[in-house]
C-alpha cells in the first residue's frame, strides 16, 4: 500500500526520448527505406517537398503503430528480456500518455497524407495502421502461431503507399513488392523467434516455435522462402524492372535460400548455439535493404 | 515534493516544451512548403 507522502507526489512526466522510443525508430528505418524506394521506383516525378511529406507521413504512421502496439502490449513486454526496458514496462511513462501519443500520430499522419498527397495513399496508410494495431496486435498475436504471417502484411504496406503517393494508383510492381515483404516476414521473424523462443514462451505469446516446436518452425522457414524468392525475382522476367534489379535479386535471393536451407537442416536445440538462425535473421534485414536499393538504382538507370 | 524532485520535474517539462516547439515550427515550415508545391 502506498504511503500518503507518496500519493502527494505527482508522477514525473515522461522524457521526450521515451516518446521517441515508443515509435520504434529502428523498425521505422526499414519502413522509411522501403516507402522511399516505392516512391522513387514509381515512373512519375513527384515534387521533392511532396515526396518528403509522403515519406514523413509513412514514418509517423509507422511510429503511431509502434506506440499503440507498446501501449497494448505493456504487460507482455514486461516479461521479455528484449522488451522489458521499453518506457511502459520500465515505468517511465503512463499508459494513457502512450495511447494519446499513438492516436495523435496516427490521425495526424493520415490527415496530412490525405490533404497534401492523395486520398488513396491516406486510405492505405490508415488501413496499414489499423491492420497492425487491431488485426495483428489486438487480435492475432496472442491467439495464433500464424500471427506474424498475417501480421506481416502490415509491414508490407510502405512501398505500396510510396508508389501510390507518387502515381495516385496501384500497379503490378508495388503489389509484387507488397507480396515480397509479406512473404519475407515469416522466415525473418521465425528465425528470430527460434533463438529467443524461451522469451516468447515466458510471455505467453504463441509463436510457432513455442506452439509447434523447433523442427516445424525450421520447415516453415524453408517453405515460406520459396514463394518469397519467386516474388523477389518475378519483376525481372515480367519486364517490370531491368537487369540490375534482376541480377541483384537473383544473387541475394539465392544466398537467402542457402541460409534458409541451413536453418532447415539444423538440429541444434540450444538457443545460444543457433548460428544458422542468427545468420538468417541478420541477413534477412540486409537482404531487404539491398533488394530495394537495387530496385531504385535499376529504375534510375532506365532510359 | 523535495527540491531535487521539483527541479527534475521542471527540467523534463522544459525539455518536452522545447521539443514540442521545434516540431510545431518545423510543421509550419512544412505546411508552407506543401502549399507552395501544390500551387506549382
Amino acid at each position: 500500500m502506498s504511503s500518503p507522502a507518496v500519493q502527494m507526489t505527482p508522477a514525473l512526466p515522461a522524457e521526450w526520448r521515451d516518446f521517441l522510443a515508443l515509435t520504434k525508430p529502428r523498425v521505422m528505418t526499414l519502413v522509411v527505406f522501403t516507402g522511399l524506394c516505392g516512391l522513387l521506383a514509381a515512373p512519375v516525378h513527384i515534387h521533392p517537398i511532396l515526396g518528403f511529406t509522403a515519406i514523413l507521413c509513412i514514418a509517423v504512421g509507422a511510429g503511431a503503430s509502434g506506440a499503440l502496439n507498446m501501449w497494448y502490449e505493456a504487460d507482455l513486454d514486461a516479461h521479455m528480456k528484449r522488451t522489458r526496458s521499453r518506457p511502459l514496462p520500465a515505468g517511465r511513462m503512463d499508459r494513457q500518455s502512450a495511447l494519446h501519443f499513438g492516436v495523435a500520430l496516427g490521425v495526424g499522419s493520415v490527415v496530412v497524407m490525405g490533404l497534401a498527397i492523395n486520398l488513396l495513399a491516406a486510405a492505405i496508410l490508415a488501413a496499414s495502421i489499423l491492420f497492425y494495431v487491431l488485426v495483428y496486435t489486438v487480435w492475432l498475436k496472442r491467439r495464433t502461431p500464424q500471427n506474424i504471417v498475417i501480421g506481416g502484411a502490415a509491414g508490407a504496406f510502405p512501398p505500396l503507399i510510396g508508389w501510390v503517393a507518387a502515381t495516385g494508383h496501384i500497379d503490378l510492381l508495388p503489389i509484387l513488392l507488397f507480396l515480397l515483404i509479406f512473404l519475407w516476414t515469416p522466415p525473418h521473424f521465425w528465425a528470430l523467434s527460434l533463438f529467443v523462443r524461451t522469451d516468447y514462451a515466458a510471455a505467453g505469446v504463441p509463436m510457432l516455435p513455442v506452439v509447434a516446436g523447433v523442427r516445424t518452425t525450421r520447415l516453415q522457414v524453408m517453405l515460406y522462402t520459396l514463394p518469397m524468392a519467386a516474388a523477389a525475382v518475378a519483376p525481372w522476367p515480367l519486364g517490370l524492372t531491368g537487369a540490375i534489379y534482376g541480377i541483384a535479386a537473383s544473387l541475394l535471393t539465392a544466398w537467402f535460400v542457402v541460409l534458409a536451407v541451413r536453418v532447415g537442416m539444423s538440429r541444434e536445440t540450444d538457443q545460444a548455439l543457433m548460428k544458422p538462425e542468427r545468420a538468417l535473421f541478420k541477413f534477412s534485414i540486409l537482404y531487404l535493404f539491398a533488394l530495394f536499393g537495387a530496385l531504385v538504382v535499376d529504375r534510375l538507370m532506365l532510359p | 515534493m523535495t527540491p531535487e524532485y521539483e527541479a527534475e520535474y521542471r527540467r523534463r517539462q522544459r525539455a518536452r516544451a522545447k521539443v514540442t516547439a521545434w516540431i510545431l515550427g518545423a510543421l509550419v515550415i512544412l505546411f508552407f512548403g506543401i502549399a507552395i508545391a501544390r500551387m506549382m
